[in-house]
């Protein structure tokens, strides 16, 4: 289904891929209205939700402000707890310090908790490359990946996916056919994949937020494979990019409050676990190894600019939600990895915004995620400065239009040539509303909607 | 012309370049809600744009270039009303970075607190009161459609619906997704049409089930973008900026 | 390769600088918990959990129950307070075989129908319990077992997830691993459809002492 969307082609022919499929819109769109609303009524259980954003917008400030002195005491800590820890300033990095690990202790086989930032650095191409075979374990991470597809939504990779379609993949890879019901879809990838948290090698999962003080790496979700992957094997391997730390437990509870929240509506999600690195000599099961591997990738780059507050983001997901372009044109049409607004403002930031910097206009600025982000980061202002750095790179007719039309516009008698233009048209026209304008640019307006007509005739234009 | 009112509010109107050029009578409704609300408006000479269209596409340069203009006219207003939410918006909050590190920031800083959006200063600054008592002619439902930059750039939800509600006959129909974005965005109407175009259905669908017969709206945009949709799929609701709603449930004036 | 020190210097160069002042969090953002006993229960049912409240006395027989209620035949129990001394001896008494946390590993974990733990602490605001890793308790015997029965202290009941890290911060031990468990194991993942039961355990009841 992937192979649809070509991203080295302009976003809108991937937005058009996703709005011929109008299923597809449909599901997305009920997913989004139903974890958004959840978001809302959540809210309202704190006794001042502005309170708590904007403190979470100043806990997360604190930590990127200090970043280096947080992730340096994070070091020690999590080796005075018996970790070990990796400092990765790439992808290349990273991936490669896993696979070593995951070669070392002699696994064939990763049980993975979903992690966006494996996503990002292509932890599971290097580990299948090397011969360990990544199994991700989260549901909608697993139907994704049987489907041979990237995640679709930072927080539910399968979004897009009818159960009709997750039946069918699930019942070609158990070789025989399921009842197409969500209860039994489920059970079904409990079976499969419990032997795998069993007997794995090496768990990997990534890194909700890391409390630099406590040593300690807290990790959410509701489906116990987060548990299983870092309990279970022999070998944990936690992954997290650079930014996501707090300082001590308190900041922690802040940060915890909004994220549930923010996710699906729950005030805190089903499991909340703290690792404090390996098992302890006197405790009966864990890993007896944990590695930390913190990941740069171009995140550096943010601090000190103007950008600096799109690092605050906690990966909840409520910007997808709420977002009236994501609602139609989902995950696929943006990045294989980050979408929405944040994906809009990080993947220029970390690809190169003369790479991706178009992903900027897809939006109307509408500020929905502004106000919605639990960490109040400025998104809609975010992606304005992505597209004041991206505008030398765009095509040579835009700029030259804007350039044209901003002289002329400059002086009256260029503003007075349009309204003349309207004026001839309208005698032209009679006024009236036009289904077809076969004008440059103005065309592109007609493409689904009448033109309300041009001034000057006898019908007086209406909206 | 004898009036209890006070004419002492003086008000430059700024119809903005949609007004200008597709709507004047939108922009002329203004005027008149304006004086019969009690303030003195005068026009500007000039026909100005706030430089919206390329501050939203990164373009700067050209932005400032074309705001220049309106910011010499505009400079020695008192105070001014703009006919859009969205060029309000562009004027009172982004003019200020537009300006930054030019030698007319000051001058600039000046103007953006002095701009008004037109219900919110009819209602906040004015008074509806002082437009008399309101009756329309076509009693109608009405649905209201909160434009983004005004809802959410300057946070004016509750004016227009005071004004709408003064006005005797219409019946007042909130929509399913009221705060949600109609797809106008300014040139991304242009640039991704069938994007654009996908979520000014949404808005139509919930037009049409709440069977409202007229959409209103304080956005010429957002107005062109939801009914010229609901046009081609041959919806027949109407679609009116907010001050002609006003100017037609006034009372008959003699000029 | 980079080393710490590089990574962490390119970070420095980057950012402004100057005098680090601790971040003081106010103490009232948290919400006010009228009734905590009472909230528990309502938050933990909302997300489809089991609240129970008795006497210490009546611990184990409430364990049994819930034991029957799924016609269990396999109970992994750990020895971690405040699990009653006679529990062992009144599950068997409802005709279910008992294992003990940790003997034979985490095979009979894995195949234990439910599984007894401890809990250091509740919290009101969300009906969540809180799991140790830490000797005699385990990850296993909360986390493998189908259904989960965890048993704590009225005595460990906090107000909020604020109050709660607040005790977690104060508590010298640091076990490997602490859970906070709301709820069985959850998802939404196929169309928004809210599946119970995934790759935790698929049911979980707290049983909530309250003399103790």
């Amino acid at each position: 289904m992937t192979d649809a969307y070509d991203y080295s082609k302009p976003f809108e022919e991937r937005a058009r891929v996703s709005l011929e499929d109008g299923q597809m819109r449909g599901i997305v769109g009920l997913a989004v209205d139903r974890n958004n609303s959840g978001r809302a009524r959540s809210m309202t259980s704190l006794r001042d939700p502005e309170a708590v954003r904007e403190l979470g917008a100043r806990v997360r400030d604190f930590n990127i402000s200090h970043l280096d002195q947080h992730l340096e005491r994070l070091a020690e800590t999590w080796t005075e707890a018996g970790g070990e820890i990796f400092f990765a300033q790439t992808a290349e990095e990273a991936a490669s310090y896993v696979v070593s690990v995951a070669k070392k202790s002699g696994a064939t086989k990763a049980v993975k908790s979903k992690s966006m930032v494996t996503e990002e650095i292509g932890l599971n191409e290097a580990l299948t490359e090397a011969g360990i075979e990544p199994i991700e374990t989260d549901l909608g991470q697993y139907i994704v990946q049987l489907a041979g597809e990237p995640p679709s939504h930072i927080v539910a990779p399968s979004v897009h996916k009818s159960k009709e379609q997750v039946t069918d993949l699930f019942s070609l890879t158990g070789g025989e056919q399921l009842e197409n019901d969500a209860d039994v879809l489920t059970e079904f990838a409990r079976n499969r994949q419990r032997p795998s948290f069993l007997s794995a090698g090496v768990g990997i999962s990534g890194v909700n937020m890391a409390v630099a003080d406590e040593g300690t790496l807290c990790l959410v979700t509701n489906e116990g494979n987060g548990r299983l992957c870092t309990s279970m094997p022999p070998v944990h391997i936690a992954v997290m990019g650079m930014e996501r730390v707090v300082w001590d437990f308190d900041q922690l509870a802040v940060i915890l409050s909004l994220l549930g929240r923010g996710n699906t509506g729950q005030k805190l999600s089903q499991y909340t676990s703290l690792l404090h690195g390996p098992k302890r000599s006197a405790e009966v099961d864990g890993p007896t190894e944990s590695h930390l591997v913190i990941i740069d990738n171009k995140r550096s780059n943010l601090l000190g600019t103007r950008y600096q507050s799109a690092l605050r983001c906690i990966r909840c997901g409520a910007c997808l939600n709420i977002c009236p372009v994501f609602r139609q044109v989902s995950g696929y049409a943006y990045d294989p990895v980050y979408s929405g607004p944040i994906g809009a403002v990080i993947t220029p930031l970390l690809k190169g915004v003369e790479n991706a910097g178009e992903l900027a206009h897809a939006s109307t600025l509408c500020g929905a995620c502004t106000s919605v982000c639990p960490v109040k980061i400025p998104l809609h202002d975010l992606l304005l400065y992505i597209r004041q750095d991206f505008a030398p790179h765009t095509s040579p007719t835009e700029r030259a239009a804007y350039k044209a039309w901003s002289l002329a516009w400059s002086k009256q008698w260029g503003f007075a040539l349009t309204k003349r233009a309207g004026l001839v048209l309208g005698r032209v026209t009679g006024g009236r509303p036009l289904r077809r304008l076969y004008l440059p640019l103005m065309s592109r307006w007609t493409k689904g909607r009448y033109f309300p007509g041009f001034p000057g005739g006898k019908h007086r234009p209406r909206p | 012309m004898p009036s209890h009112q006070d004419r002492s509010r003086r008000v430059t109107l700024f119809p903005t370049c949609l007004g200008t050029l597709l709507f004047p009578g939108a922009s002329a409704a203004a005027e008149r809600v304006l004086e019969a609300a009690g303030a003195t408006v005068t026009s500007v000479e000039e026909d100005l744009c706030c430089g919206q269209p390329a501050w939203n596409s990164g373009h700067v340069k050209d932005a400032l270039r074309v705001a220049e203009r309106a910011l010499d006219a505009l400079a020695e207003a008192e105070e001014i009303v703009a006919c859009s939410g969205s060029c309000t918006a562009m004027v009172s909050h982004y003019w200020v970075e537009l300006f930054e590190g030019t030698p007319r920031a000051a001058e600039a800083e000046r103007v953006a607190r002095r701009t008004h959006e037109f219900s919110s200063y009819v209602a906040g600054e004015l008074g509806v009161d002082n437009l008399g008592p309101l009756k329309t002619s076509r009693p109608r439902r009405v649905a209201y459609h909160d434009s983004c930059h005004m809802l959410r750039g300057l946070g004016i939800s509750d004016e227009p619906r005071r004004l709408l509600a003064a006005v005797e006959g219409l019946e007042i129909q909130g929509l399913t997704a009221q705060d949600r974005c109609c797809g106008f965005g300014g040139t991304f109407s242009i640039r991704f049409p069938e994007l654009s175009s996908a979520m000014a259905d949404e808005k139509v669908d919930d037009v049409t089930e709440h069977e409202a017969e007229e959409l209103v709206a304080s956005d010429l945009g957002c107005l062109m973008q939801i009914c010229g949709r609901a046009r081609a799929r041959s919806h027949d609701f109407s679609c009116r900026y907010i001050a002609e709603v006003l100017d037609e449930a006034m009372p008959q004036r003699i000029q | 390769m980079t080393s710490q020190k590089q990574f962490l210097d390119t970070i420095r160069s980057k950012l402004e600088g100057g005098t680090r002042a601790p971040l003081a969090i106010p103490s009232d953002w948290a919400p006010i918990i009228d009734d905590p006993l009472e909230r528990f229960a309502t938050e933990l049912e909302a997300v489809h959990g089991h609240a129970h409240r008795c006497l210490e006395a009546r611990l184990s027989s409430t364990v049994a129950e819930i034991v029957t209620s799924y016609s269990a035949s396999r109970v992994l129990l750990t020895r971690e307070e405040p699990l009653p001394p006679d529990l062992a001896q009144v599950i068997e008494g409802v005709g279910a075989e008992v294992t003990w946390w940790p003997e034979g590993g985490r095979d009979p974990a894995e195949a234990a129908d439910v599984g007894v733990t401890g809990a250091l602490w509740a919290v009101a605001e969300t009906g969540t319990v809180v799991v140790t890793s830490a000797a005699p308790g385990g990850r296993a015997p909360s986390l493998l077992p189908t259904v989960h029965i965890a048993v704590v202290a009225a005595s460990r009941m906090v107000d909020t997830v604020a109050a709660l890290f607040k005790e977690i911060a104060a508590r010298p031990q640091r076990p490997s691993n602490l859970v906070l468990v709301t709820g069985p194991s959850k998802t939404g993942d196929i169309e928004n459809i809210l599946v119970q039961g995934v790759h935790g355990p698929k049911e979980q009841h707290t049983i909530v002492v309250e003399n103790l």
